[in-house]
């Protein structure tokens, strides 16, 4: 037990040592900078801005491009908390929540506090997050390496199933784009035969579709195309925003919140709802539930923080949608 | 019998022409039998099951009469000069090189929207080229004609 915290300390130190290279830095810098500004783009939530940002990261070695990626990523959901407070356009479905106090906040002439909020409510939800993972990185990795072909397909079987239960909308068109995303998996070399199959003769084809012209394709093009068919009316707040500095009120309900929200208590409710996959509806539940601070729903901060938090731990799991990665898979191992 | 929702019979509608398209494609290469699959075998299955699924939501929106809703216009127009200048800009790339193909994917694809102002759309143009050039061809170092071919263009 002692010797695996110490090797806990001294890969988290090494892990740290990569990451504050000047270098890394600033690719982060720039990902989060980046993503926030185009996640601040209503309508366009991180996983189109992930898509339409990729290439960028082609050039760069790996860890520094997953760094800039995952700086990309968080920027992006920042940055949708931002048009949801300001402009009450919600940048994808999780920040809906952010939507409802948040714009309220902001008519209240509370901008300013309410992007402070979802600010720090992103930053402590990332940090544990991450602890989490660093905690379960090891035993995580143990139980990968007795994968066999049998605990991939299940998992793979999961990774479908999954997909149609986190999908929003009906489950028998996100069972059809499951469908089409496994016949977008089959264009390629068959892999038994040889055969190429529904390659057209482009020799491009012969290796099948790539990911990320699957990604820019189905969330980034599309997106903007349906962008441009809707006429939103926006309304956008015209006034200063003003007071970033948080009330000594406001912080006392944010502590309370943040150890409320660590409570094995609190964290059963949030498996709950997530299994009915509307979890960023879950601290207005676990409000209706507990309401330990009745008065601040509805119009305070308190709804702010949570789903704005529960986006970011969410970040951390696999994105199910009928086009992840684990559902499109490049058909090596399909038959 | 009326249609009660649009985009939803739509998506069935589209998923029963892909899901066909599909099965009669796979036709043409060997089938085999489960035990012994052939390339042919795993679109058959999933085009057929795309089918079925395409029918069964499209039937799902049809009612008698009841709750129908607007129907849902489809506007072309983005979709016809989106995906145009993303085609043109594949297509045109290797003959015309990097600054007039990215030119004209940004020209073409700015009148998918109403608000298409010519002026906007050349300086959008002008700002963009220069992030393309710094980005893809300075830092990243792409193998790509910058000029067209018949200036000499070459990386």
């Amino acid at each position: 037990m002692r010797e695996g915290r110490m090797e806990l300390l001294s890969n988290l130190a090494l892990g740290f040592q990569t990451a504050i290279s000047p270098q890394n830095l600033l690719y982060c810098f720039l990902g989060t900078l980046i993503g926030t500004v185009i996640g601040v783009l209503p309508g366009i939530g991180p996983v189109q801005t992930i898509a339409i940002l990729l290439p960028t990261t082609f050039a760069l070695p790996p860890v520094s491009a997953l760094i800039m990626l995952a700086g990309i990523y968080y920027g992006a959901q920042y940055g949708g908390s931002t048009t949801s407070i300001l402009v009450n356009v919600p940048g994808e479905a999780s920040s809906v929540v952010t939507c409802l106090d948040g714009y309220q906040m902001a008519l209240q002439g509370r901008a300013g506090a309410a992007l402070t909020v979802s600010a720090l409510g992103s930053f402590v939800a990332g940090c544990f997050a991450t602890l989490l993972i660093v905690l379960l990185a090891i035993p995580l990795s143990e139980l990968a390496f007795k994968f066999g072909p049998a605990e991939y397909f299940s998992l793979m079987v999961f990774g479908l199933i999954g997909s149609i239960v986190f999908a929003s909308g009906s489950p028998m068109k996100a069972i059809g784009m499951i469908v089409l995303g496994l016949l977008f998996g089959v264009v390629g070399t068959d892999i038994t035969s040889g055969t190429q199959r529904f390659s057209l003769g482009i020799p491009e084809l012969a290796d099948g579709i790539g990911f990320v012209p699957l990604a820019m394709g189905l969330f980034g093009i599309s997106q903007i195309i349906n962008s441009l068919e809707q006429k939103e009316k926006r309304e956008i707040l015209k006034t200063k925003i003003f007071g970033f500095w948080l009330k000594k009120k406001d912080l006392k309900g944010l502590l309370q919140q943040w150890l409320a929200e660590l409570s094995p208590d609190h964290c059963w409710d949030f498996y709950q709802v997530e299994a009915v996959s509307c979890l960023h509806l879950s601290p207005i539940c676990w409000k209706r539930r507990f309401p330990t601070t009745p008065k601040a729903l509805g119009k305070g901060i308190s709804v702010v923080l949570h789903p704005q938090s529960q986006q970011t731990t969410r970040g951390r799991k696999p994105h199910l949608s009928p086009c992840s990665p684990w559902v499109y898979q490049p058909m090596s191992s399909w038959p | 019998m009326q249609i009660s929702n649009h985009k939803d019979f739509n998506a069935g509608l589209l998923f029963i022409l892909l899901g066909i398209s599909t099965t009669v494609l796979a036709r043409s290469y060997p089938i085999g039998t489960a035990a012994k699959m052939g390339p042919g075998y795993f679109p058959f299955i999933l085009g057929f099951m795309l089918t079925v699924l395409g029918f069964v939501i499209s039937l799902k929106n049809l009612s008698k009469g009841r709750g129908v809703r607007k129907r849902a216009l489809i506007r072309f127009r983005p979709v016809v000069f989106v995906l145009s200048s993303i085609v043109l800009f594949g297509l045109l790339l290797l003959p015309l090189g990097l600054l007039l193909s990215t030119l004209l994917l940004i020209l073409i694809s700015s009148m998918a929207s109403d608000e298409f102002k010519m002026k906007v759309a050349i300086l959008n143009a002008f700002v963009l080229l220069i992030i393309v050039l710094i980005i893809f061809v300075y830092f990243l170092k792409f193998q790509i004609p910058v000029l067209p071919a018949f200036l000499g263009g070459r990386t």
